[in-house]
């Protein structure tokens, strides 16, 4: 949704502006700078600027802050002339991206914030809805996040910062994180290894870290094999051992989990699993099993450890990711870089606001409960006038639910 | 590589260490027409005429010394230059590669290392640590990820997919077969690269008469010409066009790529035998085997069922799409487009006619 009035657009274009201008410093182009695509939306403009060119760091932090636009990008690509239309720029390489979205992962909440809000009478309608069902005024899509979503998109990219550290062989400072300023992160490998990979090797790397077409059987883990000739017995298979590697030592130690903490009301088809789990925390060992219970836990295992990246991403080389330390129009929110360490205490709602806190006052359209920065709101049902500082009235604005008081 | 025996020139005559040998001869044509270097260029025909008759089933040479079956490499380099023909280059360069191969296979795993790294760039390194074997799956090498992926882009089999492999710290681990397998296109392209370099045109004495011989070899092999050049291919889409493209040139459209312009070309009406002849240009082209393949596919063997062409979004998720569809009207199956397309090119004349009327 966008902005209620031009008054707001103005209002909150100016907060973006004035923060650029004290926090220049805080715009982090990526490595190569002047090898990069930029583009941005501007305010009021339904059309993205691209194509944009920047000789140095420098040169980028200037653009944002005398533009400050509403939102801003840079290409995961580097060309030798990114200036030109698409067919000239000459591709040099691509970093290996990902994105994590609240989109992506499967969640029971989104049904809780995904509905249509008549701004007229603060009525809230499912999205079948075309009109209030009181006034008849047109409906507006929200886009709201919960604390279970972002959660949720932190727990992906600790799974995925993990895999590339394990499997990868990524080092820590090849990596760059952020959170994307509303309900993500993205992640950016800079390792001259990936760069030159082409779509086809991208789509390899996403379905290994889906888990796509992950067949146990070539990973020495029992699961009946289809064919006639020579089935393996399940003393074929070496044995299971926590300590392995890759996708193998993950499936084990996933299901030595499921066996021995987990909830084993889940996995009916095994009659025995009393039997298996006592045999497991002695000593984990195929035998007590038939190959085709333990294909079901392996797919149970590998959709718990699978990682829920959303796959055109990574896959495109040409993408445009949202500019590190820039803010995010949808949120008002830095997209700020992380550390590794801090990616675990991380919260985006305290961590990531920017803008200051002078009261500003609003009319709120509707709102549900939220807390942002040092603020908590109550659920708001139908048009309320209340002061909120700037970071969570610019917040509220963004997302179309409150407007400046006329 | 550390020490380089004529066996070993012998065996895998593709090293860089056998094309400075060579060079320092300073091997002149005129030499080869000394009665010293008979044997050599008889013995380099064979390793052609092998290739032709036999494919990728082509057998190792047991009976003829180091020496000579070095030196006819680079003799037989010449040969299939002055040929000229690029469907024998590739043939050829197939068959030497398989042979390649299965030395490889019975060498000791420090040797096959050394080769690897150093020839062909490609990193990998012996499993030594035995803990590390273990947690492996008793794997012998392990080879860098990018690289895996890289030589694995064209390889459509399950087992060959990064997720079913044992990846570990930027390593992905692999047997000695395997790797020799994965490393068939490096070697492939080697050679080829060598033919590439060597440029002998015209027409030269001692090997006119080889030359000649090849030719009529091939003619007679090849006795599968193109049938189906230029039929209305204006009205295939993009990406069947591209597929095809890629079959002439003898580069590899992995198997999927195969069967999706087989069930296209059999659902627009081709014969197997017009399908079957496109793919005879295929550097492992067999008769036998593509013949089946098309029969099955068009429903005439195995389950009888006749197969479909692949979906746009199959497509997409391959990679073989061109430019997301934006060359295309609105379908949702390539065969959607040669039906819309000729229905224009019917409406079109129609108009035309009508205008003339």
């Amino acid at each position: 949704m966008s902005f209620n009035t031009e008054r707001d657009a103005s209002f909150v274009k100016r907060a973006f502006s004035s923060y650029y201008r004290n926090n220049r410093d805080k715009i982090a182009p990526p490595t190569s700078p002047a090898n990069r695509e930029y583009a941005y939306f501007q305010f009021g403009e339904k059309v993205m600027v691209r194509h944009l060119a920047f000789s140095s760091e420098e040169e980028v932090r200037d653009a944002i802050v005398k533009n400050s636009p509403l939102h801003a990008y840079r290409s995961a690509a580097y060309y030798k002339y990114p200036s030109a239309p698409m067919e000239e720029k000459e591709w040099m390489g691509t970093d290996l991206v990902f994105d994590i979205d609240a989109d992506h992962i499967p969640s029971d909440c989104s049904s809780e914030h995904e509905y249509r809000i008549c701004k007229n009478c603060g009525t809230t309608a499912d999205k079948s809805m075309e009109s209030c069902g009181r006034c008849k005024s047109r409906l507006y899509d929200v886009e709201w996040v919960c604390e279970r979503c972002l959660n949720g998109t932190k727990n992906e990219l600790m799974k995925l910062i993990d895999v590339l550290i394990d499997d990868f062989g990524v080092s820590e400072d090849e990596l760059e994180v952020a959170f994307s300023g509303n309900r993500g992160y993205h992640l950016v490998v800079y390792s001259s290894d990936y760069v030159g990979l082409d779509q086809l090797s991208r789509r390899e790397i996403v379905n290994y870290l889906t888990a796509r077409g992950l067949e146990p059987s070539y990973l020495g883990i029992p699961s009946p094999v289809q064919g006639k000739k020579g089935r393996p017995r399940l003393t074929d298979y070496p044995p299971p051992d926590l300590r392995s590697f890759g996708w193998r030592g993950r499936i084990i130690r996933r299901i030595y989990q499921f066996l021995i903490q987990g909830d084993q009301s889940t996995f009916r088809d095994l009659k025995n699993i009393g039997e298996i789990s006592t045999v497991w925390s002695a000593e984990p060992d195929w035998n007590v099993g038939t190959a085709k219970q333990w294909r079901a836990l392996s797919e149970a295992a590998a959709k718990v450890e699978g990682v829920n990246i959303d796959p055109v991403v990574t896959q495109d080389l040409h993408r445009l990711l949202r500019l590190s330390g820039t803010l995010n129009g949808k949120t008002g929110l830095l997209t700020k870089r992380l550390s590794i360490e801090d990616v675990s205490d991380f919260d985006p709602l305290r961590d990531s606001i920017a803008l200051d806190d002078e009261p500003v006052p609003l009319t709120v359209f509707f709102s549900p409960r939220f807390s942002i920065g040092e603020v908590t709101i109550d659920e708001v049902r139908e048009p309320t006038k209340i002061s909120l500082p700037r970071y969570a009235a610019v917040y509220l604005i963004c997302k179309g639910l409150a407007s400046l008081v006329a | 590589m550390q020490r380089v025996t004529f066996e070993t020139l012998a065996r895998y005559p593709f090293v860089s260490a056998g094309k400075s040998y060579i060079s320092k001869l300073n091997l002149t044509l005129e030499e080869l027409s000394k009665d010293y270097f008979k044997p050599f260029i008889q013995r380099a025909h064979q390793r052609i005429v092998e290739a032709i008759e036999r494919g990728e089933r082509s057998v190792i040479s047991e009976t003829t010394d180091p020496e000579t079956e070095f030196i006819s490499f680079p003799i037989a380099l010449i040969l299939v230059s002055m040929v000229g023909d690029s469907w024998l280059a590739r043939r050829w360069a197939l068959a030497e590669t398989i042979r390649c191969e299965n030395y490889l296979l019975e060498e000791e795993p420090a040797f096959v290392k050394d080769l690897l790294k150093n020839e062909l760039s490609i990193r990998v390194e012996e499993v030594m640590d035995p803990e590390e074997k273990e947690l492996s799956l008793r794997s012998e090498f392990k080879i860098r990820l990018p690289d895996f992926l890289k030589l694995t882009s064209h390889i459509d089999a399950l087992e060959w997919k990064l997720v079913n492999r044992i990846a570990h710290n930027g390593w992905v681990y692999v047997t000695q077969r395997e790797l020799v397998r994965l490393v068939r296109e490096a070697i492939e392209d080697r050679i080829l690269s060598r033919l590439s370099e060597t440029r002998v045109q015209g027409s030269f004495a001692p090997l006119d008469a080889y030359v000649k011989d090849i030719k009529t070899r091939l003619t007679t092999s090849r006795g599968y010409e193109l049938l189906v050049q230029g039929k209305a291919e204006g009205m295939w889409p993009p990406c069947m066009r591209s597929i095809k493209e890629s079959l002439l040139k003898g580069v590899n459209v992995g198997h999927f790529g195969n069967f999706a312009l087989a069930s296209f070309l059999t659902n627009i009406g081709y014969s197997i035998d017009e399908v079957v002849s496109l793919y005879s240009r295929r550097s492992d082209f067999d008769l036998r085997i593509a013949r089946y393949q098309a029969e099955h596919i068009a429903g005439l063997r195995g389950s009888r069922t006749r197969y479909t062409t692949p979906s746009c979004s199959t497509m997409k998720t391959h990679a073989l799409c061109i430019d997301e569809g934006r060359l295309c009207p609105k379908i949702k199956n390539p065969l959607q487009y040669t039906r819309i397309m000729s229905r224009r090119a019917n409406l079109r004349t129609r108009g035309e006619n009508k205008q003339k009327e």
